[in-house]
This record gives C-alpha cells, structure tokens and sequence, in this order.
C-alpha cells in the first residue's frame, strides 16, 4: 500500500545518521528555548538558520521543526517551577501547574506535562499522515467569517476560565481586548493606542504582557511576603504522576489532542489558542471546576496535549499547500526556499524524501524528549528546593534577558514591569489575568475577520449565519453561553426561593 | 475609602479613555465597521463591568467591608517596591554600562540589600549567573547585547 | 634648541599619527546590519546572505541585527540616530525613505540616510487563480467591468503591489473591493480558499504560479516585459500608463558618510551581489536582481519619492502637520 511505503521510506531516511543527530540537536536546543522565559522558537530557528546552509534541506527542517515542537515541551517546565510562562503557549500551564508545585506535586505536573505532549504529539503526527490532504481542504474553507465565529467561540469559553467574580473576569477580557487592538490597524493602515511610538506598531508582545502579568507579579507577590517561602517542598516523594493522576488526565489529553489538532491546522490558529480552548473545556466538562486553579492535573494534561497537538498540526499547511500558519512556519518556509525547494502542493510529490522525512523524524524527535524531560523531572525539582531568595533574583534576571533579546527593545522591558506591577495590584484585587490573556490573543483576529467579511459581503451581516461552517461555530457558541448561564440562573432560583422559604 | 470602589472607579475612566480614544479612530458603521468599532464596545463594556462593580460595593457584604489596609496588612510591601525600583534603574542603565555590567549590579544590590544574603553568596552567584547566561545567549545564540557606553565586553 | 626640536618630532609624529588614524584602514571592526524586517523573512535571509559575502571581502565581522517594526521606521529611526562611521548600516526597502515618511510621524526624513546600494526590487502582479473563467488579463476586465466589486486580497493597504492594483482599476475605470491581509502568505491562502477573487501577488505568489495553482494576468511596476515571463503584459502592453515604480530593496547608511567608506561599500557589496551564488539566493527567492550604485539609487528615489507624493496627494494620505 503506497501510504506503508512511503512511512517505511520516511524512516530510512530519518534514520539516517545526520537527520538523527541534527534532529536531537533541534530538540535539544528546542526544550533549552522553552525553558528559557521570553526568547521562543522563532527567535532561535532565525538565529540558527546559517547553520543549516551546508546540510541537506531534509536534515535542516528535520533540526529546525525539532527546536519548535521541543519548545512546547519545554516552555511547560517554568511554567510549573515558578508560574512564568516559558512559552506563550504555557501560559495555561502556569495556572495550575505551579498550583500543584506550590503543593509539593511539581514532578507529576512535570511528568504529566512531558507524557501528554508526548502522547498528543504522536497522534498529530499519526493523523499528519493519513489526513494531511483532506484536512487541508477543510482548513482551507474557513474564511474571514469562519474565523470570525471561531475567535468568537473562543471567547465564550473565556467565560469559563473565569474563577472568581465573572464581572471582574468580563472586564479583564475588554481590557484584553484593548490591549491585542493597540497596535496597527490592518484595514485602515492607521495606528491604534499607539502613543506615536514606532515600537509598537506591531502591537505590544505577547512574551512581555504574559511574563509580566504572571511571572513579575508573582515575584512581587512573593517578595512581599515576609514569611520566608520555603519554596514548595521538603521532601519530594512521587517525581512522577500516580494513577489518579492518570486516571483524572486520560479525558483531559484526548479531547486537548482533538482540539488542539484541530485549532493548530487552521492558519493563524497556533498553540495559544488552542491551549486554552483546551483549559476551558476542561473546566467546563470537569466534575469538579472549582479544583482549576488550584492544582487540577487536568488543567495541565489538556493544555499540554493541545499545545504539542496544535504544533505539529502546523505543519500540515505548510508541507501540503506551502501555507505558513504561523510566524514560525514562516521561517522554515524560507529554509526551505533557500534550500532551493519551492514549497507548494506538489511539495509532497516533489520531494518524497523531505515530506516523508521529515513526518518519520517527528516521531523520533517526540520519543527523544521525552526520554530527555523524564529524568530532568528530578534535577528541576531539586532546583526548586534552593531558597527563594537566592532564586527569584536569577528568575527575574533570565526573565529580562529572554524578554529583551526578542526584539532587542528595552520597550519590552519597560512593558514586562509595568505589567507586572499591573498584574501585581490586579491579583490583590482579584481580577484575574488569564481571561485578559486570551481576549489578547484572540481579539485582533476576531476584528480582522469581522471587517474583512463585511467587506466582501458588502455590509451584508447575515453572511456569518448563512455559511455552514461558521453557522455551526455560532450555534456551538451560543448553545455554550446559555449552559453557562443557565445553572447559575437556576441556583439564583434556588437562592430566591430559598431565602423566600425562610422568611415565611 | 473602599478599595473596590475606588478600583472601580479607576477602571471608569480607563473604559471611558478608550471610548474617547475609539471615537476619534471612527467607529463605521455596522456594514462596515471602522478602526474605532471594537475599542468602542470594549470601552463601554469596561465602564459597564466598572459601575456593576461599584454597585456591588454596595450590595455585595464582602466588598462593602474592602479596605486598601487589607490587602496589604502584613506584608512587608516596601521591599516590593524596592524591587521595582531596582529594576526599573536596571532598565534604564543597561544602555549605559552595558548589560554585563548592570545585571551583575542588579543582582548583588537585590542580593545583598534586600536579601541580606552573606557578601560571598551575593558576589559569587551575580558573577556565574550572569556569565554563564551571557555566554549562552552571545556565543551559543548569536544575539548581541547591549554595550553600554564604555564598551565594555 | 634641543627641547624645540623634541617639541617639533613630538608634535609631528602625534600630528602624523592623527592622520595615520584618520587614514586607517576601514573597516578595523565589527560592521552592524540591520534589517528592517523580522528575522526569516526573505528579505532578511537575503541580508544575512549579504553580510555573509561582506565578511570575506571586508575582513570583518558583519553582524546581523534584526529591529523589525512599524513597517521598518524603526530600524529607520535607529539607523537616523547613529554616526556615519560605516559601521552602522541598514537593509530596508526604498518606501522607508519615498513614502513611509510623508504617510505617517516618524524621528527621521529621508534626508536622514546615505544611499549606498540597492540590490533587488520588490515584484507584483495581479494574480488569480488558474480555474477562474478569466485566463487573459483583457477577459479579466471585461468581468470586472460587467460584475464591479471584485475581491481582492493584497498583503496590506497602501502597500507597493495594492497600489498598483488600484491603478489599474484607476486606468480601467474599475472598482474592486480591497480586502487587507496582514502579509502575503495570508493573500495566498484566501485565494486558494476561493474567498477572494484575487490577489496583488507580491511574491510569495510565485511558487503557486509555478506549481500551476494560480495565473499572473498583468505585471505591475515594470517598464519592460519580465524576462522570466516574457508572454505577460505589463501596463503599457494594455494601454495603461505605469504603474507605481517598484520599492527596491536597499543599503542605507546614515546621512554625512564620508565618500572613501562610502565607495569601499559599495564596491565590496557589489562584488558580493555579483556573486553567482547570491544570485542563485535571490533566484531561489523568487526575486530578481537589480543592482543600483548610490547614484542610480538616489536619481531612483528621487523619481519614486515624486511618484508617491502625487499619489499619496491624490488619495488624501498625506500626513497633517
């Protein structure tokens, strides 16, 4: 069968000694750039582009994949050590996972973090496979109104994330969705809440606002503290997941790698969408919710999952049409125009090694971290244990260095502090940080989308409820909102007629 | 004053900035919406989300009783604001004396001064961490970092 | 006498010192390169390339710096700031200098720069997709003229290649509906989705149009046919007058170098784009090569800088003081 032959030929290629060890240089290099706060992997693929001038095409999209899928890996681990999101798409990660290293159990959110990615990794790259075709096809009818009640879909399930006061959560989501406008706006041209300052043209970063908002403020919290925060643990017992955690992860990592492939085929869907979609629905099918945010194993699980599930989904665009979904698709679009492939649909026919290749080196990469992030689940837990305030200083160091080396601006500086001290007065008042994230991330496709399908239908709105494809997203959405809603108007009837009950 | 009052009012007019702010980006129309459409919403959501909050204030037993001295009773915040303040100088002089140079300062200071950790721990833990990070990020990643003024490294 | 002729060697040989340093050897350190694009990109790939070949001619390190942003008015406003020493230089597309300045509040003029080189041009094309029932460019407008308001997908507003779509329309007298991208590969995309009608292809276009997915209907900003297509018109072949003059992708250095470092500049980085093997880079990108030394380049913007200023007039873009 012409599927088997080509998997069997995509081996003997990845095999192959060099795309073996640039492939464990890449992932490597990948997990080293998660772990790192501020610097991702767009910075370091550009970087070590040069590199791969003199190797062959397949062997340097083999390395430069692996330092991007060996990031999503990474960047989980300070999320979990100390609630500063590695990666943007760990931020979720950060909410429970550091509530559970905070409770002593940083190694099973560490393992649990490591085998989700690991799982939901392997079966992206199983449906890369036999779906790459078909699925691109569907990727390839969402147009501006899809997105449109896609990124509307996504910000209902904000509402989930919302722990506390529902009101403050709302008005963190608008406050969110100011922030993602500022910036250029695309259909005018114009600059938006600018302040006349060219850096920010591009809008403001994502790195400094999510390392700010959690990492900095978190730091502040703690320093403030005068009881001496013998930081997590006396004494680590389990390094690994025990077999609740499992059996509370096992749902959470399904439905997070069907999410997650899902969300990270469509260009500009990416891993930080997809990995809160993951948390929130979590939340919402968990049967106990309010665990989340206080150290839920499925609030790791999930996002995990969907994060390495959405960033190996991104490739299919790329190798099937020659699309980049992303900024990081980008790069290895122009490796591999420098290697002097065109990228295309006949990429898959053209170039039977480097697409088969690269797919087999995936697996081989995706068994290669976790082999490499299992026994380093011990050493990062035994860093835990150094006293905080030899820690938080270095924290805070690597922190400004990752954050300034993104851009070279000391903009992002001034902006990961002001957002810290931000974040920092935010928790005190319990306005919570990660619904204002998630409108960030998803508010400038949301706008974009809206215009740009009024412009093509004309001003016409019914456009969004005629197509199938975002009919369904909105009718998804609403159906969505009213159960979110309805409980909370039935407890308020419970309440009334209670409070009635006694009163008579 | 009440705390969640005053925060909520402070949001007031942050919510209400905006509405001026989209207002002069040009809102469109609902065919077609202008730069300003979705800063508008978001503003007047933000003012609207503000006086639910401050309502509550009245309503809600908690939030009556919020006081600015209790979230920061029995914290030691002044060494919080230090730490701002220490950063935000390291910001400013990393351009100055070059990053080498200020981020070993900015680590001793918070070390020593802050921290009151011993002179040894507070010197020798800056130097290797901020070496070895320096080296990671020059030599190994290729980035360039900032010299400062008088070049140095 | 003798504390007279020891003052006089010592001043001579101080004096002669000065002017040995003056006259020293540039380059004798490292050259910075900023790009005005983000890092992978393939304007920036080409740069790297370019400071690659530098390296071995000049004997120094060239190291590349990215300060993408604000459409490269950041790495203008940077570049502005720095001395004209030659060890400071600047990859960036001619609209820096012909058009961002006049559209928006930016910390330099084009004064601001030294011109060294310019090393390739930016393409455009109208571009849709192969099953559309149009397959000439002449077909095209009888459509357009007949169903007004066609879609098309551009890789942002007021960029080179929309601009040029507008004129055709302008020449034409058509009207299209601009749907704005943000950036070309997204353009692509929605043509291949059908959710468009077409594209101002600015280049990541073509290996669609080579792998038979999409048709190139018109070259824009072209005086003459394109070699490398020659069977597609261009402007003048469907009675139009040009188009907007292609931005060029260039070398600035900071106003007042001095002459001696400007030339060794120019000839190193010409000797470099010469080079069969950086023009096997650029073939690789798709973008043709167009060499221009500082005098061309400034006689260049000058023509384009007139062209956009007209234009930006006409279209009530000009920024209000």
């Amino acid at each position: 069968m012409e599927l088997t032959e080509n998997i069997i030929h995509g081996f003997s290629v990845a095999f192959q000694w060099q795309n073996l060890l640039f492939c464990f240089v890449g992932v490597l290099i990948g997990t080293l750039i998660g772990v790192l706060p501020g610097l991702g992997p767009v910075g370091a693929m550009a970087i070590l582009l040069p590199i791969t001038y003199g190797i062959s095409p397949v062997t340097a999209i083999v390395m430069l994949a692996g330092i991007y899928y060996g990031a999503q890996y990474g960047g989980s681990t300070t999320s979990i050590l100390v609630g500063i999101p590695g990666e943007s798409s760990s931020v979720v990660t950060a909410l429970d996972g550091y509530q559970m290293a905070l409770q002593g159990r940083a190694g099973p959110a560490l393992g649990i973090a490591a085998f989700s990615s690991f799982i939901a990794g392997t079966i992206a790259i199983v449906g890369l496979m036999l779906m790459a075709a078909p699925l691109v096809k569907f990727a390839l009818k969402f147009g501006p109104a899809e997105y449109f009640s896609l990124m509307l879909l996504g910000l209902i399930i904000l509402t989930y994330l919302a722990q506390k006061s529902m009101v403050k959560a709302l008005m963190m989501a608008a406050i969110g969705v100011v922030l993602g406008l500022a910036g250029l706006d695309s259909i005018t041209g114009m600059p938006r809440f600018t302040g006349d300052m060219p850096e920010l043209l591009d809008g403001i970063g994502i790195a400094p606002l999510a390392m700010g908002l959690f990492g900095v403020s978190e730091i502040l919290l703690n320093v403030e503290r005068q009881i001496k925060r013998s930081v997590v643990v006396k004494r680590v017992k389990n390094l690994l997941p025990n077999r609740q955690d499992w059996k509370d992860s096992a749902a959470p990592i399904g439905r997070g790698t069907i999410i997650g492939f899902l969300v990270g085929i469509l260009p500009g869907g990416g891993t930080v969408l997809s990995s809160f979609l993951s948390y929130g629905v979590e939340k919402r099918f968990a049967k106990d919710p309010e665990k989340f945010g206080k150290g839920a194993i499925a609030g790791v699980a999930g996002p995990e999952a969907s994060n390495n599930a959405a960033a190996q989904a991104g490739f299919i665009p790329l190798l099937s049409l020659g699309i980049p979904a992303s900024a990081v698709m980008g790069i290895l679009l122009g490796a591999l125009l420098i290697h002097g492939i065109q990228p295309g649909p006949l990429l898959m026919k053209n170039e039977p090694d480097l697409f088969w290749g690269v797919i087999a080196s995936m697996y081989i990469g995706n068994i290669m971290l976790l082999v490499l992030n299992l026994p380093m689940i011990g050493l990062w837990v035994r860093l835990l244990m150094v006293p905080y305030s030899i820690l938080f200083p270095i924290i805070l160091f690597v922190a400004l260095t990752g954050a300034f080396v993104i851009n070279g601006s000391l903009l992002d500086l001034y902006l990961m502090l002001g957002f810290g001290v931000l974040g920092y007065l935010m928790r005190k008042f319990e306005y919570e940080p990660a619904p204002l994230i998630l409108a960030f991330v998803l508010a400038p496709l949301l706008e974009i989308s809206l215009r740009q399908s009024l412009i093509i239908s004309g001003g016409d709105v019914s456009v969004f409820f005629v197509r199938p494809i975002s009919l369904t997203l909105l009718v998804i959405a609403a159906l969505l909102l009213l159960s979110a809603l309805v409980p909370s108007l039935r407890s308020k009837r419970q309440q009334i007629a209670a409070r009635a009950e006694e009163e008579t | 004053m009440n705390a969640e009052r005053l925060v909520s009012l402070v949001w007031l007019i942050v919510g209400g900035a905006v509405m001026h702010t989209s207002y002069g980006l040009g809102l469109g129309t609902g065919g077609e919406p202008g730069s300003g459409f979705l800063p508008m919403i978001a503003g007047g959501f933000i003012c609207l989300m503000a006086v639910v909050i401050y309502v509550q204030t009245y309503t809600n037993k908690q939030m009556a009783q919020s006081r600015f001295s209790d979230h920061w009773r029995g914290t030691d915040w002044p060494r919080a604001v230090i730490l701002v303040v220490l950063t935000l100088a390291f910001i400013v002089l990393i351009e100055i004396l070059g990053y080498f140079v200020t981020s070993i300062l900015l680590l001793v200071i918070i070390m020593k001064a802050l921290e009151k950790l011993s002179w040894l721990k507070s010197i020798v833990i800056p130097i290797v961490t901020v070496t070895l990070t320096y080296l990671l990020f020059t030599s190994m990643l290729d980035t360039n970092m900032p010299r400062g003024v008088i070049g140095l490294w | 006498m003798k504390a007279k002729m020891v003052l006089t060697t010592l001043a001579l040989a101080v004096g002669m010192t000065a002017v040995g340093t003056a006259a020293a050897k540039y380059p004798d350190k490292t050259i910075t390169m900023y790009v005005a694009f983000s890092a992978g990109g393939t304007t920036d790939l080409t740069a790297r390339a370019l400071a690659q070949g530098m390296e071995k001619i000049l004997g120094v390190p060239v190291a590349v710096e990215n300060k993408g942003g604000g459409g490269g008015t950041v790495s203008g406003a940077l570049l502005a700031s720095q001395k004209p020493d030659g060890y400071k230089l600047l990859v960036a597309s001619t609209g820096l200098l012909s058009m961002r300045p006049m559209m928006m509040k930016v910390a330099f003029t084009p004064a601001s720069f030294t011109p060294l080189i310019q090393f390739s041009e930016y393409v455009g094309s109208l571009t849709v997709r192969k099953d559309a029932p149009y397959d000439t460019i002449e077909k095209f407008i009888e459509h357009a003229k007949k169903n007004p308001g066609m879609t098309y997908a551009s890789s942002g507003v007021n960029t080179q290649q929309q601009i040029g779509v507008e004129t055709v329309a302008k020449c034409k007298g058509l009207t299209f509906k601009h749907v704005p991208q943000k950036g070309g590969s997204n353009s692509n995309t929605q043509l291949l989705g059908g959710h468009i009608d077409f594209i101002a292809g600015s280049g990541s276009h073509l290996p669609y149009v080579q792998q038979g997915e999409f048709r190139e209907l018109v070259v824009l900003h072209r005086e003459t046919r394109d070699p490398t297509k020659p069977d597609i018109p261009i402007m003048k072949d469907i009675g139009c007058p040009p188009s907007n003059p292609a931005l060029g992708m260039i070398v600035l250095a900071p106003a007042g170098l001095p002459e001696n470092i400007a030339k060794t500049l120019e000839q190193a980085m010409k000797k470099v784009t010469e080079d069969p093997s950086f023009q096997e880079l650029l073939k690789r990108f798709n973008l043709p090569y167009d060499f221009k030394d500082s005098a061309q380049l400034k006689a260049a913007l000058a023509k384009e800088t007139t062209w956009y200023m007209q234009y930006l007039k006409e279209n009530n873009l000009l920024l209000k003081n």
